[in-house]
């Protein structure tokens, strides 16, 4: 009883450590398990549903010598504010969206990567993307996401991306091991 | 002349900075190992088990915390506060009173201090308030609506002696 009434009086700042607890070690556990741009290839996929954990293992299994990490996350993760969105090296998104971001995609060279037989993206003439799937074909990876149904899904690649061809390609050989996930 | 039984002794100090010291290493033994626990546990951390080792990151630093709270503030501060007061009405000059005591249930506490218990000593012409720290109300309590003398120190009630009081 009195052990309850002493910790009923401090309870206050049991609270308060398991808040500070939680913010500091999601903050370090962050840390630990990130790494800078430049080590790491970032896919943002816009489906439904995305068992990103595991899919980021699996395109790591062949990832290029050049990174350390794929980090692969659905488009809610980025709720707080599209910083993060916009430096990711790929996407795959939503025929719905694909206008409004068009700005943002990377215009690319057929010759660099092997998108397979993928139907292409063009928009005024230049190639931006690869079909991944429509209403009636299962896209890649589909194990690990979940596309809407009926929905059109392609793959960009970020303008602003340093994993390119004029970089180390490294997201171009990420997105190669994606398309080969069926 | 009647005996005086004080709370506190030299040797009773010297107890209570054991027990303080005690207390201490006791409160820094538990914040390294559940500090130890937390680093292990990144330490072991890979991308594949990550949230699992987050979890028990999260796990082993509440509970540790908790522990360590607890005792900081019941073990650790509490003797430290004891062992200042005892310090205190050791060094501090001693006078006697004497007259008819009643424990009154008038608690105060002062932010950093023991906790304090008031008494009513009436000594027929008046009743004065003592204070005494209230972990001695115990020893006072077969002495409540008694005539006792009391032994004072510091503004603070240090010892009591009554008809057995010294026995």
């Amino acid at each position: 009883m009195r052990v309850l009434k002493n910790i009923w009086s401090q309870f206050h700042r049991f609270v308060l450590w398991a808040l500070l607890s939680t913010v500091l070690w999601a903050w370090i556990f962050m840390q630990l398990t990130d790494t800078v741009p430049a080590k790491k290839v970032t896919l943002y996929i816009q489906a439904e549903d995305c068992r990103s954990q595991e899919l980021s293992l699996k395109l790591e299994e062949n990832k290029p010598e050049s990174i350390k990490m794929v980090k692969a996350h659905p488009f809610s993760y980025a709720i707080f504010g599209n910083a993060d969105l916009l430096g990711a090296d790929f996407f795959v998104v939503r025929e719905s969206e694909v206008e409004e971001m068009l700005p943002s995609f990377a215009p690319l060279d057929g010759e660099d990567w092997d998108y397979g037989q993928r139907e292409q993206y063009r928009a005024d003439g230049v190639f931006y993307g690869v079909k991944l799937c429509d209403g009636q074909s299962r896209g890649p990876a589909s194990e690990y996401i979940t596309y809407d149904p009926g929905e059109t899904y392609y793959l960009f690649f970020n303008v602003d991306s340093p994993h390119l061809s004029a970089g180390d390609g490294a997201a171009l050989r990420v997105a190669e091991a994606l398309l080969k996930l069926d | 002349m009647e005996t005086i039984r004080n709370f506190y002794r030299p040797e009773d100090l010297i107890r209570l900075k054991t027990k303080m010291k005690r207390e201490r290493v006791a409160v820094m033994a538990l914040a390294g190992v559940t500090l130890a626990l937390c680093v292990l546990f990144c330490c072991l951390t890979t991308t594949r088990n990550a949230l699992r080792m987050e979890i028990h990151t999260l796990i082993a630093s509440c509970l540790g915390g908790w522990l360590v709270i607890y005792r900081r503030v019941f073990g650790l501060q509490a003797a430290r506060r004891e062992e200042e007061h005892a310090a205190y009405l050791l060094e501090s000059e001693q006078t006697t009173l004497r007259g008819k005591l009643q424990i009154t249930k008038e608690r105060l506490r002062i932010k950093g201090s023991i906790r304090i218990r008031i008494l009513l000593l009436d000594d027929g012409k008046e009743a004065r308030r003592l204070k005494v720290n209230e972990t001695q109300v115990r020893a006072l309590r077969p002495y409540d609506g008694k005539t006792v003398t009391l032994s004072l120190a510091g503004g603070y009630v240090a010892g009591i002696g009554g008809e057995d009081a010294g026995t």
